[in-house]
């Protein structure tokens, strides 16, 4: 590279660094990292260890035994309306299942509720995850109202195949439903169905 | 002088409650004000989140308003903005996940939320840091205490609770449709009636008081 074409290189870096296009980009591009320094500084700090935090949670929702096993829930396949997110099987035998139904009033979050199943029998229902509306879909997640599924047969409630829930008159449990909040209701059926439907199928196993 | 430039910085806080009030005056982020005030600590906790990311925007745009190019000014907005939105964001995860799950997507959609993009581009682009700072603080806790007020109205009548908690005898005649979207729409209409009767009021009592002397 002789002498001219050096100096015509500096040229157009100059005419480059002058111009609004490159500016904007170097500016835009400067921004970018400075947020994903200040992004990565906060991430460091916040990350949250889910498993860590549900372990906890089904700690404290069943107490009396220690979980020790967790089941593989991925190849699950779910009932309609309703996820299997996570299940863990107790020393006593009782399974704790995270049971999600996409049905709820807001069904961008949906309703999670923890179910404990132990030999066949529903042992508690507790809300995990919900954005319902407070003070109305709110109330079919208090633990009065779940309390009406507690002692309820797993059996009972299961779903047989692949079928979707209809009318929930056509099974053998009778549940209250909340007036005025009759879609978080349903949420927590589906939830509590797909829960009872998932420890019947292991149970098979 | 120095009265001056402490007016300077003072003013554009104290305009944020009553002049600039975003809710009330300016009729700016409607859509959270809508959405999440359904219960008094949503309200609460969505206009602090807005607080935050609108002095801390406000902070860096100002700083950075003679560098960035006006040509690109709405993007590199958008990028500082987003950035404290996914700090409230990731943080409010960590430490209250509840309410995390309960405002949802409404905590994202902040980038959005034309009050700090109003802000950004009317005050912080043209104004010095502290100053910016002092708007963004002003404009966010008259954003958080108007979508409050709306929050404690409508829990109250549509859930029969204040701040979580219910209050007994009330919650058995509570009027759903307060929480409902028809509910939010006639409370925050309401509001903002006696919102700005109350200063039209107040600023026809202080020209008559003005012209007495």
């Amino acid at each position: 590279m002789d002498n001219t074409q050096k100096l015509a290189f500096k040229e157009s870096l100059k005419k480059m660094w002058k111009s609004d296009a490159f500016k904007a980009i170097a500016v835009l591009c400067i921004i970018a990292l400075m947020s994903a320094l200040i992004l990565s500084v906060v991430h460091r700090y916040t990350i949250v260890d889910e498993e860590a935090v549900l372990r906890e949670k089904v700690g404290e929702v069943y107490p009396s035994s220690p979980v020790t096993t967790s089941v593989d829930v991925s190849s699950y396949r779910n009932i309609d309306n309703s996820v299997i997110l996570n299940a863990f099987v107790a020393e006593d035998g009782a399974y704790i299942i995270l049971s999600k139904s996409k049905k709820a009033y807001n069904s961008g979050t949906g309703i999670t509720l923890i179910v404990v199943i132990k030999e066949g029998i529903i042992l508690c229902v507790q809300n995990y995850l919900s954005s319902e509306t407070p003070g109305l879909g709110t109330r079919a997640l208090k633990e009065s109202y779940l309390s009406q599924y507690v002692g309820v047969e797993a059996n009972a409630l299961a779903v047989r195949d692949q079928v979707e829930i209809r009318d929930p008159n056509e099974q053998t449990v009778k549940i209250e439903y909340i007036g005025g909040a009759t879609k978080s209701s349903t949420g927590v059926r589906i939830s509590v169905t797909a829960a009872a439907t998932f420890y019947i199928r292991e149970a098979a196993k | 002088m120095k009265n001056e430039k402490f007016r300077a910085v003072i003013e554009p806080f104290a305009n944020g409650f009553v002049k600039n009030n975003p809710t009330f005056r300016l009729v700016l982020g409607t859509c959270p004000t809508l959405a999440v005030t359904t219960s008094a600590m949503n309200g609460i906790t969505m206009g602090l989140a807005t607080t935050f990311v609108l002095m801390c925007s406000n902070l860096l745009i100002s700083l950075l308003r003679n560098i960035i190019p006006s040509k690109v000014r709405i993007p590199a907005y958008i990028l500082i903005i987003a950035t404290f939105v996914t700090v409230v964001d990731m943080t409010m995860k960590k430490f209250i996940p509840d309410l995390h799950a309960t405002l949802g997507l409404y905590i994202p959609l902040i980038v959005v939320n034309c009050i700090i993009m109003a802000r950004a581009e009317s005050f912080a682009n043209q104004n010095m840091p502290l100053p910016s700072v002092m708007d963004g603080l002003g404009v966010g806790l008259g954003f958080t205490l108007s979508i409050t007020l709306i929050s404690i109205v409508r829990e109250f009548l549509g859930a029969g609770a204040f701040f979580g908690m219910t209050i007994p005898g009330l919650s058995d005649f509570a009027m759903s449709i307060f929480i409902m979207p028809a509910g939010a729409f006639l409370v925050f209409g309401f509001m903002i009636v006696c919102f700005n009767a109350a200063v039209k009021a107040f600023e026809k009592r202080r020209a008559q008081g003005g012209q007495a002397k």
